[in-house]
């Protein structure tokens, strides 16, 4: 592996767990004036019990996850680049057991992260 | 020279003597405890034995997957058995152990309440699991190690891996 490689990713943190997702995956994120129904909540879809309600409101897609209209999420969003040294493969038990779509890897910060991808 | 003699001693050279191995095939064995309960693994299947440590939890994974170390480069996960031996979790214990065992087709951490002793026992004092356990606990144990005046419980680490998929993973949902 080289470990001059890094990873363009935007990190979502929902409440006290971070997000990774490959920069060049996302299409945009903007803030949210007003909620409908039809955009699913991100804690929602990744089956997760709700975020609370702090930091920013905000609209995110994603189109290649598959869900076109995106999701709402509470907290922050920023760009990061991962080196390739902070970016592990999923142990094999958990690629059977965690039941997150689109897991792909792990990123180590402050713990161990999930870094989803398409 | 005496006849007698000769014909005595060559009796012991021409003896064809079978040497006979009186030492038994023996196996190591990491015996522990989990919820005050004896468990053992064999020592062939458990790679290290690593101190309590920081475990990091991931969002979206079963209860009894407590999360992922780094170990040696590599993230690993722990899991813990108390679903798999029908235990429930100990309360108040200080300092656990992570076994890293390796089976077939995969390996992960096993969280263990406490390290009783590794040793080598003769594979005759490994008795068959007891009929009377329940049916959770049959898939698992292949048999029962006396040591002292306890008895400790012998898993497969390999049968614990499949019964953990079949139980935690997408499969156990569909």
């Amino acid at each position: 592996m080289t470990h001059s490689l890094n990873l363009a990713s935007v990190r979502i943190t929902l409440g006290d767990v971070h997000f990774y997702i490959p920069a060049d995956q996302v299409q945009r994120c903007a803030l949210v004036d007003y909620e409908t129904d039809d955009v699913p909540r991100f804690s929602q879809w990744l089956g997760l019990p709700d975020e609370p309600e702090q930091g920013l409101h905000l609209h995110l897609w994603v189109p290649a996850s598959g869900v076109a209209e995106g999701w709402y999420f509470w907290g922050e969003l920023e760009n990061v680049t991962l080196p390739a040294s902070d970016i592990f493969p999923l142990p094999a038990l958990m690629q059977h057991c965690c039941q997150l779509p689109a897991l792909r890897a792990l990123v180590k910060d402050e713990s161990f992260s999930p870094l989803l991808s398409w | 020279m005496s006849e007698p003699l000769e014909q005595i001693l060559s009796q012991y050279q021409t003896e064809k003597r079978e040497i006979t191995n009186v030492d038994e095939p023996q196996c190591s064995l990491v015996l522990f405890k989990v919820a005050d309960k004896n468990f053992a693994f064999y020592g062939a299947q458990i790679k290290e034995i690593l101190a309590d440590r920081p475990i990091s939890w991931v969002p979206g994974c079963p209860p009894s997957l407590e999360g992922v170390i780094n170990h040696r480069g590599r993230v690993e996960s722990v899991i813990t058995l108390n679903s798999l031996i029908e235990t429930p979790a100990a309360e108040n214990v200080a300092k656990r152990t992570i076994l890293m065992g390796r089976g077939q087709k995969m390996q992960s951490g096993i969280l263990v309440d406490k390290l009783v002793d590794v040793l080598d026992v003769a594979q005759s004092q490994i008795h068959p699991a007891a009929e009377h356990l329940s049916a959770a606990m049959q898939k698992v144990v292949v048999g029962i190690v006396p040591v002292g005046k306890e008895y400790f419980a012998l898993l497969d680490l390999d049968l614990i891996f499949e019964r953990y998929l079949e139980t935690s993973g997408y499969d156990a949902l569909a």
